[in-house]
Formats: C-alpha cells, structure tokens, sequence
C-alpha cells in the first residue's frame, strides 16, 4: 500500500464570507461641529470641548485596522483544543461540590430548614441555611420567585450533594403570587411592595400636543402588542470555584468583568480587596442575563470553602440557569399612532407595561421608560407616553442582549408596519421618510429622555455627522432586493410564499470616549469625582501596555474574554498605533485580578471602544515615548522617524534604526505604560448614536404553517470597521440570538400560574439550532466616527432590536398573518393562516 | 442522579434472568439517551437495576433476509441506519425518517429498539409530577399546558403524545419485531408493539413490552410493487425536535391509481396514529389535486384536541396534503 499524501496544512480563511463593507467620504458636504469638515479638530457640545480628529490616527492611513484577522492564539487555540479553563472546568484535588434546593414557590416564606437527616448523609460536609453563611450575603428566606436558592450543600460528589437536598425538610409558609404580567395587571394582584420599591412604578413622558396633532392627522391607527419575554442563554453553563490560602481567597467565576465582581465579593464577605483574587479568562458566552445570576453564588461558594477548608464548586444545571439568568422582560404595548396620507408621523401616545420581576429595583432603575431608544429613531412631533413597570414573581430581569431592545422594538417595528401599510406606503419609504438623520429638527425631549445634556440636539439639530441611517436602510435594501418585494400581503402564488421585512434599531451611544490627556477626559472625570470613587472605579477604564526586551508588546487588561475575541480587536488597535502591520510581536494577558489593573466590566458594546481606548492611550503614550528615547538614541528629530513592525528608522534613511527591542534592553527591562479612558454616557451624555437595520426574507408553507427563515442582510453602522471577521462572526451571532428571542418565549404555564418547565433541558426554551439560520450577509457602513481612533464606534448592541420585528413583517409580507402576540412559532403561523382563510388551500 | 446498579449480561438469556429477578424495578439500558436524562433528573418512573445489552453479540445489525426484505438488530444506531446504503436504496422513506431524528449526536448513541420503547416527553411526566406515569393519578397534560406533548387524538390515563419517529415509518412498510421473553421468541407488527398508553406489569407505558422482555429485532418485508412512500416531519425546530405532527404515508400506485394505501401521524397521539378510514377512501381511487383536497377534509375528522393544541390536526392534515402531492408527482 503505497503511503497516504501528506495534507497539505489548510490555512484558515481571514475573509468573512458575507460581508459588505460601503466607504462614505471622509470628507463631507454637510458636516456639523466640524466632525467631518476638513479641519483637524472638531468642537464639541455645550461646553465647547475641542476634541483631535481621530484622536490623532485617521482611518485612512491604517496598516492593521480594517483587515480580516482571525484570533490571536492565544485566544483561540485553548478554545478549540479545550484547554480554556472556564470555572467549570477548574478541578482541585479534595474539592467539595456544591448543589441547591430551589423553591418549588412562585412566592413564599422559610419557617425552617431541618437539615438533621441530611448531615448525617454519606459524603456531606456542609449545609448552607439562612442561619448560617455570609451575613452581608445570607440565603435569603423571602422567596420571590421559582427557582430561588433555599440552601445549599456540599457534598464529596455532586450525586452525595443532590441526595442530601432530596433529604432537607423545609417548612414553607406558601404565600399569595403574580409572576406574570397578565396577573400582575389583575386587580386582585398581592401586595408584593418593598421598601426599595412598589408593586407598580408608573412612569410618563411627553412633548407637544398629541390630542391637537391627531386632528391634523389623516391616517389615526391603534395596535396593541405583547412580547412574552426571553431568555438569552450561554453556551457554558454557570459555574464557579473558590479556595482559600491561608487568608487569601481567590474564586474562579464567570461575567463580564474582574475588578468590580471581586470588589463586591470582598464586601460581601468582609475582606479587604488586597486579599480576593478573582479569575475569568473564559466565557461561553455571558449576554448580560449572566451578569447578576453568576456572582450571586461566589459568597455562599466562599463561605463554604472557608468553613470546610477545601475548594468548593458549584455548577449549575440548565433548569438552574433558566431559573437565575436574568430575562428579557414579558412587555405589552398599545398605541395609538396618526400621521398624514403622505405618511409623516404627527403624533403617538404609548402605554407600556413591562414584568420587572422580582428584583428590587425591577433591574432598570426606578424610571425605568424602556430605555426608549426607538424614540431616537423617528422625527414624533408629538408624543404621550404612560408605561407601569411591575415587581412581579418573575425571575429577574434585567439587561441581556441591550436593554429594553427585542422586547420594545417588536412592537414599535411592526407599528412601523402597520402605519406604512395604513398609508399605503412602502414600510422602507415610510421609514425613510421619518427617521431622523443627521441635520434633522427634533424636539428636545425627543433627544433622549434618559439621557440629560444631548449636545447632539444642541441648537434643536442632530450636531453629529456620522449616522449613516439612509445609507444602512438603502445598501442593506440592495443587498436583500427590496425592490422585488411583493407589496400585496400573502400575494405571491403556489404554496411557499415568499416574503421581506425590515425592522430597524437605535441603541446606545455608539460608544465612543475621552482618553487621559485630553480635555473631555478630564471634564468627564471631574464630574465623577464630585460622586465618589465607586464613579470613578465604576466609569475610568484602565490598562498598560509592557514593552519587554525580546520586543513582545504585551497587553494587559481586565475584561473577561466574551467569545467574540475582543482581545484580538484591541491588539490590532495597539498594534496600529505601535505601527505594526501584523500582530507577531503582541501578547494578551487578561481576566485576572492579579495580573491587570482596575476597570469597570463590559457591556453595551464598550469592550474594543473603551477598554480599547484604555489600552490605546497608552500605546499612544508608548509611542510617544519610544520616538523620543529612539530620537535621542539615533540623535534625529523624532519627527524624522518611521516605525514599522517594531523598527523605528529615519525617514529616506533606513539603516539608521533602532528596535523595540533594543529600546527595552536599553531601558534594563521592560517598558511599562499605564493608559485610562472613560465615556461620557458616565455622566449621562450620549455624544453620538449607532444605528442598524435587519431585513429579512421568509418562505412560509401555507399547507402546514411552517416557515423557513431564507436570507437576511444584517446593517450596521460601523464607524471605521476594526476586523471585518470578528464584526461578521459577531453579527451572525447577534442576529441569531436575537431571532432566537423571537421565536420561543419564558416557558410559564398558562394553567399552573406561576410554574415554569424547565425538566425538559433546552425543549423547555428552545435555542435556535444549526437549521435555523439564514443565509445572512452582514452590511456594514463605514460612518467615520470623528471623535475616536480611526473613525470607529461601537455597534454591539445597534442592530439587535431589529431582527424580531423583521421577521414578524416578513411573515406577514408572505402569508398575510400578523403576530402581535410573541413567540413567532409555527402554529401561531397556522392558527393565523386558519383564521385568514387561508391555511391548506389546495389548488 | 438516582442511585442504580448496573449489570451487563453478555445473552439475552442472561439479560432476561437479571431482569426478571429485580421485576419491574428493572429496566433496559441500550443507547441510554432518555434513560440517563431520567436518571439524573430523579424520574421516579425511572428503573433502579439497569441491564446493560451492549455487551450482547449479535443485536446489531442491518442485513437482507434472503427474501427481499430487512432485518435490522435492535441495538443497531439510528446512525447507522441512516448511514446504511441498502436501507436507502430499498426503503428511502425510512431512510429520510431516520435522519430526521432528533440530531446527528443523538442519531449516534441512540438505538433502533431504544427509539421505538422511549419514554413520553410531557413537561409534567419529566418534571417529577405525580402523574400516572410517575405513579400519581392524574394527568396533568389533558388539564395543564398541552401546546407539543400532548395528544389531539384523545387518550385513555396519560396524554402525552408517543414520540418515536422510527415506528411511525416503520408501520407504512409492515414491519414486525421480535421479543425474546422467558418463554421463547414472541413476534408482534409494529402497530402491536406500541398501541399506547398501557398498564402493563403495573407500569403505565407506550408499548406492550412487558418488564422481563427485550426487543430484538425489527423485520421489513420486501417493499411492494409500486410502493411509493414519503416523510414529513413538522417541529419547532429543524433539527433534534420532537414532531408537533409527523406523517410516514405509503402508497402502493399503479401509475397515479392507489391500490393500498398506509396514513400514519406521529406527534399527534398517543401512538403512531393510523388514519384508516382515509386509507380506506383513497384505495381504487386516482390521485389528483381534487383527491387531495377530499383526502384532507376526511382526515381526522374524530380528532379531541385540548385547549392548547388544536393547531396539530390542521398541521397533520397540511402534512398529508403535502405528502399526497409529493407522492402524485414522484
């Protein structure tokens, strides 16, 4: 047998591969504050701040920025070889494992644990109880929802653990509950007031005059829509580890930041912070729900730990994690919507209400308002808005996936719909024609409710220049062929009918910020001082960069990986700046409260922007100061040098040069750099806006109500795309889980109030499997942020409001049915198709 | 997980001693997809002695039987069924059924014999409930949340819909099985083998398979001239779902005249639901849009569906309008 040929190594594809990426001009005609004039400088808002284009390194001179990467190794090869160590996967010699008994209850009162026959339990070495454990974190004895901890053991093995909570004996006094929202809005709805809230926080919000506007109006439409909640749910499961040596506690654990959970943890069990050591290098994924619902369980995992002095896990299993993420909430909202025959939107009265579940607080503050950001949206000249927030016995909600995005904008884009098809207009055309764009009036309530201080609607007008609202809209049409929609509702022929929608989102501020150095860092943190150190701690992102003597640029900074490879992104940022066309020479230490300083977590689309712009300040920094030792060094003005690839020479004279390296051997070891950054939302200032779309092509089945879900061209306004194939994997992500959140719902019994299923594992909330996806091309428009590094903002959590709206409309543009009330399943397409007549017509 | 003992016999004689001496508190471990679930979610009508049939030479297998038809071993995979030429090429509508159960890693650990004796997948039964299967009695499916699980046929105790795909696709073929018992060789059609919800040795389950009993072996007999036969699975999601409906049709044509006819739902009873009055009508009759459409309207016509999932009966009679029309234009 003649010896098989060898393979050749397949080298992985740096090209996304659906993706496209639309240039504006840098250099624009209309052009507000300066941001896109051809100065050199912009000013800024009230205050007149001047801010350096692109923080000095403009997007078209980028060597790095703008290439398809793929993840740096040592990102990527402990992921695929699984040597990731996820807390799940931490193992220690002698180590206990914990298991809870959760409360069978939508709402009730502990009277007692009696743990005596399971002490005696083979294998068990503690039992954690509201009588015992941390007292600023005890096991609470209110119970507010299913799910919700009673106690904990830990046992040698988990088996020995589950048999000794099958042994607790726990006397309940069961009490009166409303977990969802149609028996929170009952009227014989409990007392579930708090001193930190009430049953009910009403919130309202309105400008001009809606009442007078409607009988100017030609087209006056009402719409009611329910969206019954979501749950975004992360690959690995919830876990974490703690051990203790000596008086050092350090707990592996997973989230979305390291510095601020173990600051909590230290108050929670009464240590100084110089004595936790928290790690997270990894996460399957976190999506915000992760956030309150990991962290709960450190101090208890602690506690244990120190009692036993063994290291003590705990991992939960699915039915556990649907019960402690935090949810999407269940949200219904009713309109009542005119605008003229032309189809200009006048007027608009809203009344939303949303189950906040059992959190105090509700998880949104006590405004709450949805966030409201479709209002950034549309030109609504005149508005009236009442929402009723509910403490329920909901599990918690809260942020996951953006915040008060899916759930609002499932109703707010099929209004959208609703209203073009009431005027006879296209829904893209009617859109155009209302959605505010650079340069637009809007009223000033309209700027941002939740936001104070907008400068982009000083003097009335939207002062930033790069929100490429008409250009996602009109390039992400192209990319779908909108022009060839059918605009008769179900009027296409045969039995799979074909459909497109479109739904479009506005979110968050596009996250961009001030880095050390410049004024409107300094404004921005003397405005946080005057709150304390928990705002400064809590908005002030910082990281350092080390220069060592083999010429590694070494990247250290606190933020958890996400899985979407952020580390890779700010690599290619430092790199850029350190004027590298490769990422050879850089290294990545991360996750570690050890071995990177302070910053707050991520979320809403920060990590590249703002733990970036830490981390670029400082290689800015670097920069500076390796031109200047090279300059003294080589004896040339600095302005006469050039760096490449880690050589700095003088310009037209190559041989004269110098190394990083050579620089660090000089300097006696490494050269450390500390950079901060901070973000003007901190302050409650927006400073500029992201925008995205999804459009959306359906099949449905008119036979049996199945749906396939064929193609998609997924807009995001990108401000200077970093690495097109992190973007597009991102995306693809976003979309799905997003389309996810469309298509099941929080699985509450309708017959056993209170009761939610979760034995069935992932049947009890069905995750979209690898069937479900379409054919997506991701359209990213390259806007030019002025403000920061190369023209780039954030644009995470941008376009995840559309999805669910757009696949609603497709439906709808296919068959004909309109599903108001969330999920969108198969048999709410028949049950439509019945009732319109039409479902199994055979012809 | 709930404490077990294991043992792993290498005979089916062996295998029936174990199990007869432990009774109905023992049970068979073949692929063990839904048994290990049921374990570690403390199912109380879950076994406590486990009889491991792995080790047992010569259940696994996929060969002709000299006569035109197929034996296929009861611990054979569903992979390897839906892997195997000689299935394709001789009964291809099996052949799509298989591959449309539940995923590619199931499809690889799950066993023939395993997929047609599961357990239900009610949210009530797999939660601990004390429902008739779990030893209670009350059916929380027929009163409670009935969207998926759950029967539109009716039911006798438990409503919860059987969930199997591979004895849906089996019944349009005829096929039969072997039981080794302790009294000799039994053999049943597939119909016979899983009629529904059944008391059966104190124990309400899907299939009459008593506790001291293994399924062997599943005999196809060779397809029919004219045979034709089509698939269709409707679920929440492509892939690894259970049905909302199913349909496995077989259509035995002379040109476009059916002679016979098998209409068999999965998803929507308690049992892979055999519509013979609509078999009956399409017999001596030619297929055309307009049978078709008479075909539907007869369909399921005693159908009792539950408050919440009425949809079924319209998807099964969408899914045999689809397969008619597949079938008159193959």
């Amino acid at each position: 047998m003649s010896p098989e040929p060898q393979k050749q190594k397949q080298q992985i594809k740096a090209e996304p591969e659906q993706c496209v990426i639309i240039n504006q001009p840098i250099v624009r005609t209309f052009s507000t504050a300066g941001g896109h004039g051809p100065e050199d400088t912009l000013v800024e808002g009230d205050e007149k701040l001047t801010i350096k284009k692109w923080q000095g390194y403009p997007p078209d001179k980028c060597r790095l920025i703008g290439k398809p990467t793929v993840a740096m190794p040592e990102v990527m090869l402990p992921r695929v070889t699984g040597k990731a160590m996820y807390a799940t996967r931490v193992v220690f010699p002698n180590m206990l494992y914990c298991k809870m008994l959760s409360s069978p209850h939508p709402r009730a009162r502990v009277k007692s644990v009696d743990t005596s026959k399971a002490e005696k339990m083979p294998g068990v070495a503690y039992i954690l109880t509201s009588g015992n454990g941390p007292k600023a974190w005890p096991v609470p004895t209110n119970l507010d929802f299913q799910g919700e901890v009673v106690a904990l053991v830990a046992a040698e093995t988990e088996d020995q653990a589950e048999d000794a909570i099958a042994a607790l004996e726990v006397a309940y006094d069961v009490l009166p509950f409303a977990s969802s929202l149609q028996q929170a809005m009952a009227p014989n709805v409990p007392d579930l007031s708090t001193r930190a809230r009430g049953n009910v926080v009403k919130t309202a919000y309105h400008w001009g005059d809606v009442d007078k506007a409607y009988t100017q109006c030609d087209v006056i439409k009402e719409f009611t829509y329910f969206f019954a909640g979501a749950i975004p749910i992360p690959f690995q499961p919830i876990g974490s580890v703690a051990k203790w040596d000596g008086d050092k506690l350090t707990v592996w654990g997973m989230g979305q930041a390291v510095a601020p959970l173990r600051n909590t943890l230290a108050k929670q069990m009464g240590m100084d912070r110089e004595k936790v050591r928290y790690i997270n290098k990894w996460n399957g994924g976190t999506f915000g729900g992760a956030m309150p619902s990991a962290p709960k369980f450190y101090p208890w995992v602690s506690y244990i730990s120190k009692e036993t002095n063994r290291p003590v896990k705990i991992t939960l299993n699915k039915g556990e994690e649907l019960a402690h993420l935090a949810v999407k909430p269940q949200t219904l909202c009713k309109f009542k919507v005119g605008a003229t025959k032309d189809g200009k939107i006048l007027a608009c009265r809203r009344e939303f209400h949303v189950n906040t579940g059992a959190n105090p607080g509700g998880g949104f503050g006590g405004e709450g308002g949805g966030g409201r950001s479709e209002l950034y949206l549309h030109v609504v000249p005149n508005w009236d808005e009442i929402g009723f927030l509910y403490r329920t016995n909901s599990m918690n909600t809260g942020p996951s996936r953006s915040n008060y995005q899916q759930e609002f904008k499932w109703a707010w884009e099929q209004m959208m719909d609703e209203m073009a098809e009431a005027c006879q207009m296209d829904p893209m055309k009617f859109r155009l024609l209302n959605v505010q764009k650079p340069g637009t009036k809007v009223a000033i309530g309209q700027g941002g409710p939740t936001i104070v201080q907008m400068p982009e609607t000083e003097n009335g007008l939207l002062t930033y220049d790069d929100y490429a609202v008409v250009e996602i809209l009109e390039e992400g049409g192209k990319v779908i062929g909108w022009d060839k929609r059918n605009p008769v509702p179900g009027g296409n022929p045969g039995r799979f009918k074909k459909g497109l929608g479109l739904a479009m989102s506005q979110h968050h501020a596009g996250r961009v910020g001030y880095q050390e150095g410049e004024p409107g860092y300094e404004w921005v943190v003397s405005r946080l001082r005057t709150d304390g150190n928990d705002a400064i701690e809590g908005n002030v992102f910082q990281a350092f960069i080390n220069l060592d003597e083999e010429g590694h640029v070494i990247l250290h900074f606190g933020q958890p990986d996400s899985g979407t490879n952020h580390g890779t992104s700010m690599a290619m940022q430092v790199g850029e700046i350190l004027g590298y066309t490769n990422l050879n020479a850089m290294r990545l230490i991360w996750g570690d409260t050890d071995s990177s300083p302070d910053s707050p977590g991520w979320h809403s689309g920060m990590v590249t922007q703002l733990q970036g712009g830490a981390l670029n300040n400082a290689a800015d920094k670097m920069r500076k100061e390796l031109l200047k030792r090279a300059a003294e060094t080589l004896k040339v003005d600095a302005a006469k040098l050039e760096i490449t690839d880690g050589v700095i020479s003088v310009t037209g004279d190559a041989k004269k040069r110098i190394t990083f390296a050579e620089l660090a051997k000089a300097n006696k070891g490494v050269i450390s750099i500390f950079g901060r950054c901070t973000h003007p939302a901190a302050i409650g200032r927006a400073m500029n806006r992201g925008i995205g779309c999804c459009f959306t092509e359906v099949e449905v089945d008119t036979w049996t109500g199945d749906y396939r879900y064929l193609r998609a061209a997924y807009c995001h306004d990108a401000g200077h795309l970093n690495n097109p194939l992190l973007a597009s994997a991102d995306m693809n992500g976003s979309l799905i889980q997003s389309t996810q959140m469309a298509t099941d719902a929080i699985p509450w019994d309708r017959e056993f109030p209170g009761t939610r299923h979760y034995a069935v594992g992932y049947l009890s909330y069905r995750l979209p499997t690898i069937m479900e996806p379409p054919d997506t091309t991701n359209v990213f428009i390259n806007s030019w942020e002025p403000r920061w590094f190369f023209g780039s903002k954030g644009f995470a959590e941008t376009a995840i409001g559309a999805p669910p709206g757009a696949l609603a409309n497709a439906i709808y543009n296919a068959c004909g049915v309109r599903i108001r009330e969330h999920p969108i399943t198969k048999d709410a397409i028949a049950a439509g198709l019945k009732a319109n007549g039409t479902l199994g017509v055979i012809a | 997980m709930k404490p077990v003992s294991v043992y792993r016999p290498t005979s089916v004689e062996e295998a029936i001693q174990i199990l007869s001496l432990h009774g109905t508190e023992s049970g068979v471990y073949a692929g063990g997809t839904d048994l290990l679930i049921q374990l570690k979610n403390r199912i109380p009508a879950a076994p406590t002695y486990l009889v491991d049939i792995k080790k047992i030479d010569g259940l696994r297998y996929i060969k002709e039987d000299g006569k035109g038809g197929l034996q296929i071993g009861a611990l054979t995979k569903l992979a390897e069924v839906a892997d195997s030429p000689l299935v394709a090429k001789m009964y291809p509508m099996l052949h799509e059924a298989v591959g449309k159960i539940s995923s590619p890693e199931l499809r690889n650990a799950s066993t023939v014999g395993g997929d047609m004796l599961q357990q239900v997948w009610c949210q009530y039964l797999r939660g601990g409930y004390s429902c008739y299967r779990n030893g209670g009695y009350i059916c929380y499916g027929a009163i409670g949340d009935n969207s998926y699980y759950h029967s539109v046929m009716g039911g006798r105790l438990c409503y919860a819909v059987y969930p199997g795909d591979i004895a849906t696709a089996f019944i349009p073929h005829d096929a039969s099985v072997k039981l080794a018992t302790p009294f000799g060789v039994k053999e049943l059609t597939v119909e016979q083998l899983v009629p529904g919800d059944m008391m059966v040795d104190g124990k309400l389950q899907s299939h009459v398979v008593r506790f001291n009993e293994i399924l062997t072996e599943v005999t196809l007999p060779a397809p029919k001239p004219g045979f034709k036969a089509s698939f269709e699975k409707l679920r929440p999601r492509g892939v690894w779902d259970f049905a909302m409906a199913s349909l496995a049709l077989g259509l035995q044509l002379q040109g476009k005249q059916v002679q016979d006819a098998r209409i068999v739902f999965g998803g929507i009873s308690g049992k892979p639901y055999r519509e013979r009055p609509v078999e009956d009508f399409l017999k001596g009759k030619t297929l055309s849009t307009d049978l078709i459409n008479q075909a539907m309207r007869q369909t399921l016509t005693n159908a009792a569906p539950l408050k919440y999932n009425a949809t079924k009966v319209d998807m099964a009679r969408g899914l045999l309008a689809s397969g008619l029309d597949k079938l008159s234009n193959a």
